[in-house]
């Protein structure tokens, strides 16, 4: 299906809301350039309506619905606002568009969160043109896609895959199993024979009873004869039985390995396919939810494949084949057997249901108790210093009670259920006891004769029929689950990386470092700008400091160079070519970073500092650390750069992580060099080894550091003073001080004043 | 319990904004457009309002609404009606899960409307016994007595509430 058509479809079957501007009004404006247009949902009294705001070059309008169609309502040239003022409840925002603040508005209009995101696109092209910048749209503008993608944006962050229908996963979910397509026929062999084969055994039983017993007790038949007769039966019992059993070893082994090929080839799919994702991937997920993809639900598609398949198979072979058994036998008991099983397997989907809603509710109620575990367990520290250990064991006990009674009412429900279903099962055996006795003790010839072997077969029979019942039974809620994981899955392996890459491969040693921003803007959330319009050029050896207020958009700043995300609007021009045309994997080889909280990586030293270059010598990675001031407290662990570090490993401080994370960026060499608030969670003896280290590493680099502590950034070339998303100042240290109001001075003067006060 | 007023004015313009006057010593009696913020907009809605200017700073907090002269509470009320829309559920059509998803059919004080939240989500049971969902767009939706729901719709969210 097309992209187009399918985000049309999502947003009718999820919202019902139009999916695109209604002809009617594009009729209308048939001169005008559309840049964008937004539903409006609410009208003045808040009542759900349909009202569409467009966006021209130059003028706003209002189409408002009037019977069936949209008439024009309100026509505003851009010029004549000169504010949007923004409410917001908690169901819903406001735009007031004002031309003078004590006038009443020329237009106001009431949208729920569904609408936001476009119409804050829309809100920010208008205070654009407003401020006479110039816009520059991307080529492939198209108002139509926005609109859809901006009001599908929180739909497809929490579920990718929307439009899928469950025949499509489940075919697809099948297609992994092409490449094993010998084991798939000798698992399905292995699985039919033994289903099949487990029928003859009755069968044989009651030809025993038939041909040999019976015929012998009345003396119909020579004792030698009846023994050979009886051994051969007996004999071919045994060989199917043995039969039986080699096919289902065929099966359980094909399957159950095949099985374990198929979530391997998931797994790796799936890690492969996450480390080609954006942060924006991994900001807007949960590490939990995404680590078990990987994990339980690839188990799940095992259990399925493995079993859930054949399982289904095997129960409906068995009971169709029952049945035409059964019927074959003795059509009339085979009937009264038969004709109950719907009703039976409609009992246990219905109890599916039931159970299906005690279990939310159960789910419920665990997530309570994992969220105070999840509250007590890391925050033990603050637990235990305020003295909280009774209130927490308090809640925690109260949770468990919840939880508890909850699944107290799960097994009430399926302990009922199922002593009550075998009865049903009991009373159609009972049936046919009723129905089979006046039968047995009729006379042999008689056309209503029942001969004791076909009833003794009947009745093993009916032994077999509880089994298939109960797995078809549950066969909605197992292909569920395997869906539901093939789902979360596929969701993941859909979502293609918001990066497009560049296909100009840069060689280690060619990027010089030269950076410009031109009119930058980023938004992380499509609404709310954190930078906006940002102008710089950098030149290759620079160091800038970017200091501001937290939030102001200084990280945002570092992370759109490192190009983790793509700029909203605007260009990042890198030695001259734009950022987007270099290829990701070389450009960031030559881009090192330093981080306030340095993670490091499961394993020894030496692996920490030279990931990412395991081939480097020995040699190279001592003299990283010793530059980077690490060597000496690694040479004080016994186990010097073989330690452990790391999750379960040796716990290092702040300061000598952050070491080993210059050592790692030292050993890059990177030609940018981001150092964003490397030693701000440090103590003062450690920010001057840190600092020392740091000054050695930014040596011919472009380097732009971030940092609080205005004295880290002594060595700067230029400070760049960042606030709501600007740069309102920049300028070397001393000339940002002349300015006796800017911000760069009064960020000094309190800092100042700080230390001052400290001594 | 005697409140203590306080000296300042509150007042609606024609266009519709909410204006501060007073605090002599902060604002030499000039008058600033204010917005509110609730710090409590559950449990204690007529207390502790922030008075926000227009950078979104704090001018004011006021502990009390009593403590405002008659008629800018008449205005700081007719003002925060506008603000304090939120959409009530009167009944529940249907409720159906899918993967990762939770959709709500409901028919609101507003029309009838689909609603999505995130599986692990739970509809949030409030002090004062009304229940509120959140939906995927950050909007807020709120049930206030079950006990007044049809009983088909008291079954479909009991499941999420009890």
């Amino acid at each position: 299906m097309n992209l187009e058509l399918e985000r049309k479809n999502t947003i009718s079957k999820y919202y019902e809301q139009e999916s695109s501007l209604p002809k009617k009004i594009k009729e209308n404006l048939l001169n005008i350039e559309i840049e964008l247009y937004g539903l409006i949902d609410l009208n003045e009294s808040m009542e759900f309506q349909s009202s569409w705001l467009v966006l021209g070059e130059n003028t706003l309008y209002l189409f408002k619905k009037n019977g069936e169609e949209h008439v024009l309502d309100t026509k505003l040239l851009i010029t004549s606002i000169s504010r949007i003022k923004e409410h917001q409840s908690l169901s819903s925002s406001k735009y007031e568009f004002l031309t003078a603040d004590d006038m009443p508005p020329l237009l106001s209009v009431h949208f729920t969160g569904r609408q936001k995101i476009v119409l804050g696109h829309i809100k920010y092209l208008i205070e654009t043109k407003m401020k006479s910048v110039k816009y520059n749209k991307p080529k492939d503008w198209n108002p139509d896609v926005e609109y859809q993608k901006a009001v599908l944006k929180h739909l497809n962050e929490a579920q990718s895959t929307l439009s899928d229908k469950q025949g499509k996963t489940f075919l697809r979910l099948v297609g992994y199993l092409k490449p094993y397509k010998k084991d798939v026929f000798w698992g399905t062999v292995g699985a039919i024979c033994s289903t099949l084969s487990a029928l003859l055994p009755a069968y044989l039983t009651g030809r025993l009873l038939d041909t040999v017993i019976k015929p012998f007790q009345e003396g119909g038949l020579q004792k030698t004869l009846a023994m050979n007769a009886a051994w051969r039966i007996l004999a071919a019992i045994f060989l199917v039985f043995i039969l039986k059993e080699v096919f289902s070893y065929m099966r359980l082994s094909k399957m159950s390995l095949m099985g374990e090929d198929v979530a391997m080839d998931l797994r790796t799919e799936l890690f492969s396919h996450l480390q080609k994702l954006g942060l924006d991937f991994f900001g807007r997920k949960q590490t939990g939810s995404i680590i078990s993809r990987v994990s339980s639900d690839t188990d799940r598609i095992w259990d399925f494949v493995a079993f859930g398949i054949v399982e289904v198979g095997i129960a409906l072979v068995t009971l169709i084949s029952l049945s035409a058994v059964l019927i074959t036998l003795d059509w009339k008991l085979g009937l009264a057997m038969s004709l109950p099983v719907p009703i039976l397997l409609l009992s246990i989907y219905y109890h599916g249901e039931r159970m299906q809603k005690l279990f939310i509710r159960a789910w419920r109620k665990w997530s309570d108790l994992t969220n105070v575990l999840s509250d007590t367990i890391p925050g033990i520290q603050v637990v235990k210093a305020f003295n909280q250990e009774e209130k927490e064991i308090d809640r925690f006990n109260q949770s468990n009670d919840d939880v508890t009674g909850e699944f107290k009412s799960v097994h009430y429900a399926w302990t009922k259920f199922w002593p009550l279903l075998m009865m049903g099962i009991q009373v159609i055996v009972m049936t046919v006891w009723i129905l089979a006795i006046p039968r047995l003790i009729s006379e042999e010839g008689t056309t209503d004769y029942l001969s004791l072997g076909t009833f003794v077969s009947f009745l093993l029979y009916v032994t077999m029929f509880s089994q298939p019942i109960e797995v078809i039974g549950q066969m909605a809620r197992m292909l569920n689950r395997a869906l539901s994981s093939a789902y979360r899955i596929f969701e993941i392996l859909d979502t293609s990386p918001s990066l497009k890459n560049g296909r100009t491969i840069l060689k280690k040693g060619e990027l010089k470092g030269d950076i410009e921003f031109k009119n930058v803007s980023f938004s992380y959330d499509g609404v709310r700008k954190v930078v906006c319009g940002i102008n710089f050029r950098v030149l290759p050896g620079e160091m800038i400091g970017l200091v501001g207020s937290s939030g102001g958009g200084k990280s945002t700043i570092t992370k759109l160079i490192a190009r983790f995300f793509d700029v909203s609007t605007g260009e990042i021009i890198i030695d001259g070519k734009n950022l987007r045309e270099l290829e990701v994997g070389s450009f960031r080889k030559q881009v090192g970073m330093v981080l306030q909280d340095p993670y490091l990586f499961h394993g020894t030293l030496v692996d920490n500092i030279r990931y990412g270059l395991p081939d480097v010598s020995l040699k190279k990675v001592i003299e990283a650390a010793k530059i980077a001031n690490a060597h000496e407290f690694i040479m004080s662990f016994e186990l010097g750069y073989e330690t452990i570090v790391g999750e379960r490993g040796h716990t290092l401080s702040g300061g000598e992580r952050q070491r080993i994370s210059i050592a790692r960026a030292i050993l890059h060499d990177p030609k940018i060099l981001i150092l964003d608030e490397a030693t701000s969670a440090v103590d003062t003896e450690t920010e001057r080894k840190i600092q020392d280290a740091l000054d050695k590493l930014i040596e011919g680099r472009t380097v732009f550091a971030v940092a609080h502590r205005l004295s880290t950034l002594r060595k700067a070339n230029r400070i760049f003073v960042v606030d709501k998303g600007e740069i309102k100042e920049t300028g070397t240290h001393n000339d940002l001080l002349k300015k006796k109001d800017g911000l760069y001075n009064k960020l000094h003067r309190m800092q100042q004043e700080m230390s001052e006060n400290f001594v | 319990m005697t409140t203590e007023l306080l000296d300042i004015r509150l007042f609606l313009k024609e266009n519709n904004q909410l204006y501060l006057s007073g605090l002599k010593d902060i604002f030499e009696n000039k008058e600033i457009e204010v917005n509110i913020k609730k710090c409590f907009p559950w449990s204690h809605q007529d207390k502790f309002l922030s008075f926000r200017n227009k950078d979104d700073e704090e001018v004011l907090l006021l502990p009390d609404i009593n403590q405002l002269d008659d008629r800018s509470r008449e205005d700081l009320l007719q003002f925060l009606s506008q603000s304090d829309f939120m959409m009530k559920i009167t009944d529940i059509i249907s409720i159906e899960e899918e993967v990762e998803l939770r959709n709500f059919k409901v028919i609101t004080s507003s029309g009838i409307r689909n609603i999505q939240t995130k599986l692990d989500d739970w509809p949030k049971i409030l002090k004062n016994g009304s229940v509120m969902i959140q939906d995927l767009c950050g909007d807020t939706f709120v049930i206030l007595s079950i006990e007044h729901l049809e009983s088909a719709a008291r079954k479909l969210i009991g499941t999420y509430v009890s």
